[in-house]
């Protein structure tokens, strides 16, 4: 489980930013791309020192 | 017109001035061979054999020293700078510094005495050092001792191959007697000690015997004394031993050293002779008599070939009159600049390599070559240079485990390995690099256009990702060597990251996509193939039948490579499901499926599943999705049934692929999988660790990760400078936001491929997107698994996927907003 944990930011730079692209409007759809990445990269701070360590 | 005729014309019109070129040429070349004294080469060789028989007789109980550990250090010890002066002094060097010294080398001290007065001594002395250092060669091969000198007079290359030797045999016998003798005199300064210590003992037990009730401490000294006795005796036979063993030594020193090659007076210097150094200094004077020619007619803004018509006017030419040119053509002053270059270089490149014919030839060559780098497409070398990494044995990546070299390994050396700061391959990139800027800058756009695919950029979000992301780089790079970084570590680690974003602009730049995707496919199916046969053929015919069963065959890297042929091979069929891509899949997929095994990578299965998973995902439902879906759907079942048989029978050959998901999913106790598995584990701790002293900026490049719980691999990962998992690696030295913008051009590359693959209708086009696409996954699993951010290959692979998707991006206007939405920037979205 941890191993997929720590995998996961893996997936969401793959899968993020392909979702983000179905927006309609390009320049929208890239500002979310970009912003869920950095948004899920700061959450994976918190998985690996909160979530991580608990799940061993 | 062929390049035979356009040579005629070229040197029709400028045949006195190919003359006076080759003429110069060959003047350059005696001048140059004047300068460079010859040199004269002296070699010996001993052989280092145990006298066994002696050291047997001898000394019975004794073993028999062994010199192997010990001859490694003989280098070192012969060229240590003490030895160097002592040889220097000894063949008195210092006063025939003139001996054997060229005219201009003459001249040149007498200008410097002239001018700054005589030279000391003791600079002499050290000038003398460091050039024999330079020169004088100590190698050790198994038991043999090589020495090589080449020197400039034959006299004094003997005298310091002889003094050489001398204190080779001077060297072994005093550190060798003397160690032994060393032994021998701890073994006495024990014996006197123990011997102290009994006589101790006997009094003390002559006082007690009067005592009364002594008895038991009597019986206790008696024993501990019959104790030291023994002891005493057998300190005194093995100082003896050691003492026969010197003795041994010293009389046996001169039967140890056989001298397989003793020295010799050299009869010729080193190089060619001199009628194969005149031949090489003709037919190079030759060469570069018709490249100055060349030089000439090309700067000459004449037009001489019918070719040149066709590129200029844009029409074809129907007919030619053959009319002698009477006008005469004055040279330009850079045509003319070219001649002399190529004359001068071409010149001392003979006289310098006193004859060699490769490096003879290579100067006018280089001018053909910067000229053809110059006036073609910008692509060719781009291929070339992705054929050459795809195709040649990578050092670096322990190819075929260091067991066998394959015919491009001497190729894949000078590519991979380390030329100056950068590997060969990335000073390519760096000049190709260059080279695009200086068009971009020099060359007129008109100009440009005829040569370079400028039209049709990738989307400028892309090009500023990758912008930001060098600049991201170099400020990590920056701020790690303000918190006291090393900067030969900081280039080792940076350097890939570095070169992936640059390696993209390239591609983009050069790659006319759609255009040159049959050209990239060819270096994927030639690569995959070559490196493929070559890994068979090393573990069937090498490997095997030496009983060696190597760990990989060709390389880590060389998952990209396997993995994107295998994606390539089901893509084109799950897209254009025709005959010939099936044949295309069943002739190519097995033999790459072999070499994937063969290669024994896990991480590469999982790539596989993943890219093919994702490409299902994206595909619109067609027949070939819908047969696919009720296949798994109807397979669920029994696949999981074999792999929860499979799971715990590990040597059944049927549950092999069952046992190969367990090994990367959970592997089985006490397994090579799981001692990995772990030794990841610590490591991925330690980096978590290390990373939570700045989670959000990071350390910066040049640093090592502490190691809070020992590792064995810590040494593999460069003791904590590069970490196997890239991924956590990168978020170390940027955190949070520096890993955000290095890696920002994959997110943004990922959202224009998703914009573009459901308004690309061309097939070949569909192709290309998703296998770009799972080349970015392998990367990443790749980087996540083991080390993905350190190779220029996976750099190549995904430069040349971020140009596929930017290209056809900008090609479907995947950037543009569509008419019916609101624009609150318009200018923002320019293409």
């Amino acid at each position: 489980m941890s191993k997929l944990l720590l995998l996961s930011i893996c997936f969401a730079l793959v899968s993020v930013p392909l979702m983000a692209s179905r927006d309609a409007h390009p320049v929208r759809g890239l500002k979310r791309a970009l912003l869920g990445v950095l948004l899920f990269n700061l959450f994976y701070v918190f998985l690996l020192r909160v979530v991580i360590p608990r799940v061993g | 017109m062929t390049l035979l005729e356009f040579s005629r014309i070229v040197l029709k019109r400028y045949r006195w001035a190919a003359l006076f070129c080759a003429l110069l040429t060959f003047a350059c070349a005696v001048l140059a061979s004047q300068a460079v004294p010859e040199m004269w080469p002296v070699e010996a060789q001993v052989l280092v054999v145990e006298p066994v028989v002696v050291h047997r007789l001898a000394n019975p109980f004794a073993a028999v020293p062994s010199s192997p550990d010990e001859l490694k250090s003989v280098p070192e010890l012969l060229k240590s700078r003490e030895r160097l002066v002592s040889i220097v002094k000894r063949t008195g060097l210092i006063d025939q510094w003139d001996a054997g010294r060229p005219w201009p080398l003459k001249l040149k001290d007498r200008l410097q005495v002239a001018v700054l007065g005589p030279v000391e001594e003791k600079d002499r002395l050290e000038a003398l050092v460091a050039i024999l250092d330079k020169r004088l060669s100590v190698t050790v091969e198994a038991n043999k001792v090589r020495i090589f000198v080449e020197w400039p007079t034959p006299e004094l290359a003997l005298a310091l191959v002889e003094n050489t030797l001398g204190t080779l045999l001077q060297l072994r016998a005093q550190r060798e007697g003397k160690t032994l003798q060393d032994a021998a005199d701890a073994l006495d300064v024990q014996l006197l000690s123990v011997r102290g210590e009994m006589d101790e003992r006997v009094n003390r037990m002559k006082a007690t015997l009067l005592k009364p009730g002594g008895w038991a401490q009597l019986e206790s000294d008696k024993d501990q004394l019959f104790r030291d006795q023994s002891r005493a005796a057998d300190l005194m036979v093995a100082a003896e031993e050691k003492r026969i063993s010197a003795e041994v030594f010293r009389q046996s020193n001169t039967l140890r050293f056989n001298l397989v090659r003793p020295p010799m007076r050299p009869r010729e210097p080193s190089g060619n002779g001199h009628f194969v150094r005149v031949v090489t200094g003709v037919v190079a004077s030759i060469v570069a008599g018709l490249v100055g020619a060349l030089m000439l007619a090309l700067t000459s803004r004449r037009i001489l070939s019918g070719n040149e018509v066709k590129t200029v006017v844009g029409l074809p030419v129907l007919s030619a009159l053959r009319q002698k040119v009477k006008e005469r053509v004055l040279p330009t002053r850079k045509g003319l600049l070219l001649w002399l270059l190529v004359a001068i270089f071409t010149g001392a490149a003979v006289g310098f390599s006193k004859g060699r014919f490769a490096v003879s030839i290579l100067p006018p060559l280089a001018f053909v070559g910067a000229w053809l780098l110059w006036t073609r497409p910008l692509k060719w070398p781009f291929l070339l240079l992705a054929l050459l990494a795809v195709t040649l044995d990578d050092p670096t990546d322990r190819a075929y485990v260091g067991v066998w070299q394959s015919p491009l390994f001497a190729v894949g050396r000078a590519f991979f390995g380390n030329v100056a700061l950068f590997t060969g391959i990335e000073l390519a990139i760096l000049g190709l690099t260059g080279l695009m800027v200086l068009r971009r800058i020099w060359m007129p756009r008109e100009q440009l256009e005829k040569l370079d695919p400028i039209r049709g950029q990738a989307p400028r979000p892309l090009q500023l990702a990758l912008i930001g992301s060098i600049l991201a780089v170099g400020a990590l790079v920056v701020m790690g060597m303000a918190r006291g970084g090393d900067f030969r570590e900081a280039l080792w680690q940076f350097r890939a990251l570095l070169m992936l974003p640059i390696i993209a602009s390239l591609a983009l730049y050069a790659l006319d996509i759609p255009k040159d995707l049959p050209k990239l496919f060819g270096v994927l199916v030639v690569g995959s193939l070559v490196k493929a046969l070559l890994g068979i053929f090393f573990m069937y015919a090498i490997a095997f039948p030496q009983g060696v069963y190597p760990p990989h065959t060709t390389g880590h890297n060389d998952t990209m490579l396997f993995v994107t042929a295998v994606v390539t091979a089901l893509t084109l069929f799950w897209e254009k499901p025709i005959r010939r891509h099936f044949w295309l899949m069943l002739l190519w997929v097995p033999v790459i499926a072999l070499a994937l095994k063969l290669n024994d990578r896990r991480i590469a299965y999982v790539d596989i599943v993943m890219a093919l998973g994702l490409i299902a995902w994206l595909s619109p439902m067609h027949e070939m999705k819908r047969k696919l879906k009720r296949v798994a759907v109807a397979l669920a079942p029994v696949v999981l049934l074999y792999l929860a048989v499979g799971w715990n029978a590990p040597h059944s050959r049927i549950f092999g692929p069952a046992q190969k998901v367990r090994s990367i999913i959970a592997p089985a106790e006490d397994t090579e999988e799981e001692s990995s598995n772990v030794e990841r584990d610590i490591e991925n701790y330690n980096l978590t660790k290390t990373w939570e002293n700045n989670m959000f900026f990071g350390q910066g490049f040049g640093h090592a990760f502490t190691e809070y719980v020992p590792s064995n691999d810590f040494r593999q990962s460069g003791f904590g400078h590069v970490g196997h998992n890239s991924i956590l690696w990168l978020m170390w030295i940027g955190g949070i936001f520096g890993f955000t913008a290095v890696f920002a051009y994959l997110a943004v590359a990922l959202f224009f491929l998703g914009r573009a693959l459901p308004s690309t209708a061309d097939w070949r086009q569909r192709v290309a997107l998703l296998v770009s696409l799972s080349v970015i996954v392998t990367y990443l699993m790749q980087a996540f698994g083991d080390m993905g951010t350190q190779s220029e290959m996976f750099d190549l692979f995904v430069g040349s996927s971020l140009a596929i998707i930017g290209r056809l991006a900008t090609r479907v206007n995947a950037w543009k907003v569509p008419a019916a939405l609101p624009v609150q920037d318009p200018e923002a979205i320019t293409v």
